[in-house]
């Protein structure tokens, strides 16, 4: 079976710690696309002042702050299971993996509260300016 | 001729690593940063007079290296997964090359070719 359907075939009943390491590929993946997209629109700065503020418009749309609330979940978990692995990696604490990624989650959930908190209420309730 | 080197994978898994925690910290001050500067939205004044300050400036080049860095070699190590054949293997390994040459160029142009208006 190629490699590509072997990460599909689901032979052993999803676990916690793979259904974190699937969420930490897929977050990645997301957040090199937001990283591509972001190195291009920030180049439209050198394209002068209203050029730039032309595309900063755009970004006031509301699916923009829908798109941020998922890049923002993203960063979180991404970064917050990464010092998981490498807490499991080198200090060796892979007996405390799971209540490590329960504390991910719980971690990624107060962060995406508080922060997303400010772009729901800027998007969605206050509006720009 | 361009071809992944034929060690277990060590270094991109241990610079993975490393480039990942220096991200942790980075992002927390990218992000600091970037919303004490402003409210709401990001104006060209703002986003140059930022990158005016080489200190500033030096920093946002670093912070480019480690996430193209990282960013790819995540892809990289995805994508691994699913081309077993050694001649695809090579041209995903260009690829990921060429997209990090490219990102690079591009961001290093926009740092170093934006000034404040007078």
């Amino acid at each position: 079976m190629t490699g590509f359907r072997r990460t599909f075939e689901v032979s052993y009943r999803p676990q916690p710690g793979s259904i974190a390491w699937l969420l930490h590929r897929l977050s990645g993946l997301g957040l090199v696309v937001y990283l591509a997209l972001h190195i291009w629109t920030l180049h439209t700065l050198t394209e002068g002042k209203e050029a730039f503020e032309a595309h900063v418009q755009v970004f006031k749309l509301p699916i923009m702050g829908i798109s941020i609330l998922g890049l923002w979940a993203a960063i979180l978990f991404h970064a917050l299971n990464g010092l998981r692995l490498m807490l499991v990696d080198f200090l060796g604490l892979s007996r405390r993996q799971k209540p490590l990624l329960w504390g991910v989650v719980a971690l990624t959930a107060v962060g995406l509260a508080a922060g997303g908190w400010p772009i729901v209420r800027l998007y969605f309730i206050e509006g720009f300016h | 001729m361009i071809r992944p080197s034929g060690d277990s994978g060590f270094k991109v898994w241990f610079l993975q690593r490393v480039t990942g925690a220096f991200l942790f910290v980075m992002v927390l001050l990218h992000f600091t940063v970037m919303h004490a500067y402003q409210e709401g939205g990001l104006t060209f004044r703002e986003a140059t007079e930022l990158v005016a300050n080489p200190l500033w400036r030096a920093w946002e080049v670093g912070f480019l290296v480690f996430a193209l860095y990282h960013g790819l070699a995540g892809v990289w190590v995805v994508a691994s997964d699913y081309v077993e054949n050694a001649l695809w293997k090579s041209v995903l390994y260009g690829a990921v090359l060429f997209a990090g040459l490219l990102g690079l160029t591009v961001g290093l142009v926009t740092l170093f070719s934006i000034h404040p208006l007078p």
